[in-house]
């Protein structure tokens, strides 16, 4: 199970690479086409909905890393390491809660506006771009439960290092 | 309601939920509490704050950062400021100020500023026998300066609610900036020798010259940037499009250091950082529209107008009010929701827009360094591996000389405008 | 809030009970209304139009009816002020037409037709007459009556300012322009011989300040409180009056249907009350930016020194082909047969 999440994780890094590749591709050449004169109207979304996947794809495997910013002041305090992942348990729940409503009203929200297209490219859905938002939680859902349950495993095992 | 939000949100940061979900949680649990309202706003809001066009120069900027480290810049930046400072006692806690000092004047972002300085000057610090309080405490107090010497993000957001001219709004802030700086230079002067900080040999003058040659391109980009911005060559969001091709630039062809393989690497660095720091951004911008859902901000513009005692008092609470607001909300949402409400009574006691802006920005500023919502004091103590409290423990006395300079601007607040306007009186 | 937003529309009855348990009150509203648009400033139209709605409606109910106004807190970008009031996340909203074409109604973008009223008699005439109601028609009918339109509003009538005056289209040729979006916009500008761009408009200032763009054009107020006349490239203002603009006040047609018949009544009394306020406060704020603009030393070239023929030479076949494509012809004629 570990070689898969790690797998997932690293295509969601990877993903996020290529949607940030796209932003600043963009970017770039739209300032440099204004100092050409040449109009490029597409660059403005395009930029927009990149950098947003670029940054949920981000935040979604942020989750696997425990990298997400964090007071670690109690959890230094508790020499205990039974209580400590009872505590990382704990946030693992709560943050597994956030996740899954971020699946629920992220599919919710994709769905009702299915029907908006972008400006500059009318055959695509503004959908797409809200899917950002079920697909994170989605993946940091099945992170946190990894979690979860190797926490669980060292617990019931005693193999607490 | 709002009470059990706010025990809510400090026992869940308390016990190690990270902000983000701490806000997200909090938001959601707010809105739900709103029987018309419709629980998805929570979700939608993350996505709708983030689509704004002076956020996208955020993953610029650390890309900047990061090339800039990749490419040796900012190495050889620090080794020219060790060569000026680092023979004093203290010398290389001087020398962390003065690079970041001029980091600010290349980013726009503090946040950037504290992973590319803290990256290098956190180790080597303590590699020196510095403790880790004051490596990471003079990192990040020090990384605030990037949102007031320009380009600055949270400017261009203030200008663009507030409509004042970016460009005036930049010069504002850089006096104070430096101000600042040689501040937090005389808190390291004071602990030096208390604290019996460490010292590096002397440099030879020929070998300080031969350094500083060799660190023009990175000495010179503030003032292209600066000067740029000023001149109009192009708009304070573009600059950080251009220090990222500057940086790259410099890095392939002047040093030769950064290998095209390498980007991938650089690209994924500012990948992590970037959303780090946005996604608690989207969850902050959920928590900005609970405050609006609840019309909080009707009752704050209710208590700003309802003050009396002129243009000091006014601002001093203003200070106290967004002081207060950093600790939980990025700045971003802050002044979204709280400049346009605060504008019309501080324009009433003659105060300008633009100090108004000086002094909200600055004020946010330090909140980066405020927990528990602070980013920079976040990633320097990160890097280190210490707590958020020891590093705050160890921002303190630079937070605070930070607020007796902002006491002082506070107090004559017109000065500030008048050097600038006097200095560039084209863009006043 | 609640997990469905089908679900969430406010009906009479459900807040009436749950509102009853609250504090007492001289009335207790039976009805919440949350009225957004995305302006910050208060020295706006909008906020205005709004805040007589607010005003209104609360003294025709006798309080049955409450309005809590949102000044740009709700968000500063129409599409998330359209995206909240789909989803019952707000009452009513001000909003650019344009946000239609991307929702499957681009017979809106009609709206966006330059030289296509002649001045804000012709316009009011249009959009309260026979043009105003289809339009409205078409609206419901395409959105599947998730939007209602409840007043026309505006947003002034945009003219030209640049680094020169121009007083014909051969005047604009080589000009680069920062226009709107909308297609038959770009078409125009470039038919004139200028090339169209696009500029954030919180960072219009600098670019014309610092000739990244050498024209732009919008309503006096608009410009005049981004101070864009004080700048070398925004200084020459010529009326060329070429854009009338229309904004709609809106609001979601199903939540309207599920209103009993005297609330909608204080709602239609109300918005035409804030429609009248929030035209006034254009016409009379257009004034007086005009003024201002001229105190602060910008040059304007007035109308009627502008060889407008010449401009709507350029527009027309653009409306005739807009018109054609959507099989509005019929729409188009209503307008033009009322001038
Ligand atoms: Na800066
Ligand atoms: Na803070």
């Amino acid at each position: 199970m570990k070689k898969a999440v790690d797998f997932l994780q690293k295509l969601q890094i990877a993903a996020g690479t290529v949607f940030l590749t796209i932003f600043l591709v963009t970017v770039v050449f739209q300032v440099s086409s204004r100092y050409v004169g040449v109009t490029a109207p597409w660059t403005e979304e395009v930029e927009m909905y990149s950098f947003i996947w670029a940054v949920f794809m981000g935040a979604g495997a942020m989750v696997y890393e425990k990298r997400h910013f964090a007071f670690t002041s109690l959890n230094d305090l508790i020499k205990n390491e039974k209580i400590k992942r009872v505590l990382s348990i704990v946030i693992s729940v709560i943050m597994l809660f956030f996740a899954v409503l971020m699946v629920v009203y992220g599919y919710q929200v994709t769905k009702q506006f299915w029907g908006y297209k972008w400006i500059v490219f009318p055959t695509l859905t503004r959908g797409i771009t809200w899917m950002c938002l079920p697909i994170s939680g989605a993946t940091s859902v099945i992170y946190l439960i990894y979690l979860i349950k190797d926490d669980i495993e060292h617990i019931v095992k005693g193999d607490l290092k | 309601m709002g009470v059990l939000l706010v025990i809510m949100f400090i026992v869940f940061v308390a016990i190690g939920v990270p902000i983000s979900f701490a806000l997200g949680v909090v938001s959601f649990v707010g809105i739900a509490g709103l029987p018309e309202i419709p629980n998805a706003v929570v979700f939608t809001k993350m996505f709708n704050g983030m689509n704004s066009f002076t956020l996208l120069a955020v993953p610029l900027f650390i890309l900047a950062a990061n090339l800039m480290n990749e490419g040796s810049i900012t190495e050889k930046l620090i080794k020219t400021c060790n060569s000026m400072v680092g023979h004093k006692r203290g010398g290389l806690a001087y020398s962390n100020v003065l690079v970041s000092m001029i980091f600010a004047g290349i980013s726009g972002s503090s946040q950037a500023d504290t992973a590319g300085v803290g990256k290098i000057f956190i180790p080597s610090m303590e590699a020196q026998g510095y403790d880790k309080g004051t490596s990471v405490g003079v990192t990040a107090a020090s990384s605030t300066l990037g949102s007031i010497i320009p380009p600055s993000i949270t400017m261009v957001v203030y200008a663009g609610i507030a409509n004042v001219a970016t460009g005036a709004l930049f010069m504002t802030g850089l006096i104070p900036g430096i101000l600042l700086g040689i501040g937090m230079m005389l808190v390291v002067k004071y602990y030096a020798v208390r604290k019996n900080f460490p010292k590096s040999e002397k440099v030879p003058f020929k070998e300080v010259l031969k350094l500083t040659f060799q660190s023009l391109p990175a000495l010179f980009t503030p003032i292209l940037l600066i000067g740029g911005i000023v001149s109009g060559v192009f708009t304070p969001t573009e600059s950080a499009a251009f220090a990222c091709v500057y940086a790259l630039l410099v890095g392939i062809f002047f040093y030769k250091t950064i290998k095209i393989k390498a980007l991938p690497g650089i690209i994924i660095e500012t990948l992590k950082l970037s959303s780090l720091s946005l996604f608690a951004l989207a969850t902050a911008n959920a928590l900005g529209e609970l405050l609006s859902y609840y019309q909080l901000n009707i009752y704050v513009q209710e208590f700003f107008t309802s003050l009396s005692g002129g243009k000091t008092v006014f601002l001093l609470v203003i200070v106290a009010f967004f002081m207060f607001i950093g600790t939980f909300m990025d700045a971003v949402p802050a002044m979204i929701l709280f400049v346009p409400i605060i504008l019309p009574s501080s324009t009433a006691l003659g105060i300008s827009p633009i100090i108004l802006g000086l002094i909200i920005v600055v004020t946010l500023a330090l909140g980066l360094v405020t927990p528990p919502y602070g980013l920079c004091l976040l990633i320097a103590s990160s890097i280190s591996g210490i707590t958020i409290e020891d590093a705050f423990k160890g921002t303190l006395p630079y937070f605070l000389s930070s607020i007796a300079i902002l006491l002082v601007m506070v107090l004559f607040p017109d000065l500030w405008l008048s050097i600038p306007a006097f200095l560039f009186p084209a863009l006043f | 809030g609640g997990s469905k937003a089908s679900e969430e529309k406010t009906t009479a009855e459900e807040t009436a009970t749950e509102e009853t348990t609250g504090e007492e009150k001289a009335a207790v509203p039976e009805l919440e209304l949350i009225v957004a648009h995305n302006q910050t400033s208060l020295e706006n139209p909008y906020a205005f139009g709004t805040i007589k709605f607010k005003e209104s409606v609360e003294e025709l109910s006798g309080g049955k009816i409450h309005v809590t106004l949102h000044h740009g807190t709700l968000g500063e970008n129409e599409s998330e002020l359209i995206e909240k009031l789909s989803m019952g996340a707000v009452s009513m909203v001000v909003a650019s037409p344009g946000f239609m074409t991307a929702i499957g109604v681009p017979e809106v973008d009609m709206f966006s037709l330059l030289y296509l009223f002649d001045s804000f008699d012709h316009w009011e005439k249009a959009v309260d007459g026979e043009f105003g109601d289809a339009m409205k028609e078409v609206i419901t009918e395409k959105t599947g009556n998730q939007f209602k339109v409840m007043g026309y509003w505006s947003s002034g009538v945009r003219n030209f300012y640049g680094k020169q005056a121009i007083t014909t289209p051969a005047d604009a040729k080589g000009m680069s322009i920062r226009t709107q979006s909308s297609a038959v916009q770009q078409q125009f500008w470039s038919d004139c011989g200028a090339v169209p761009t696009t500029v954030a408009w919180g960072e219009l200032y600098q670019a014309l300040q610092q000739g990244v763009v050498d024209s732009a054009e919008n309503d006096y107020t608009s410009f005049m409180l981004k101070e864009h006349h004080k700048t070398d490239n925004g200084k020459y203002i010529s009326e060329t009056n070429h854009d009338y603009t229309t904004r709609l006040l809106l609001m979601d047609g199903n939540s309207y249907n599920k209103l009993t018949d005297e609330q909608k009544g204080w709602i239609e009394a109300a918005c035409e009350a804030a429609t009248e306020e929030e035209r006034s406060v254009v016409y009379k704020m257009a004034e007086e930016s005009k003024a201002k603009v001229i105190a602060d030393g910008a040059t304007v070239t007035e109308h009627a020194d502008v060889d407008a023929e010449a401009f709507k030479e350029i527009a027309l076949p653009i409306q005739d082909k807009f018109a054609a494509d959507n099989k509005m012809e019929e729409y188009l004629e209503m307008i033009r047969s009322i001038k």
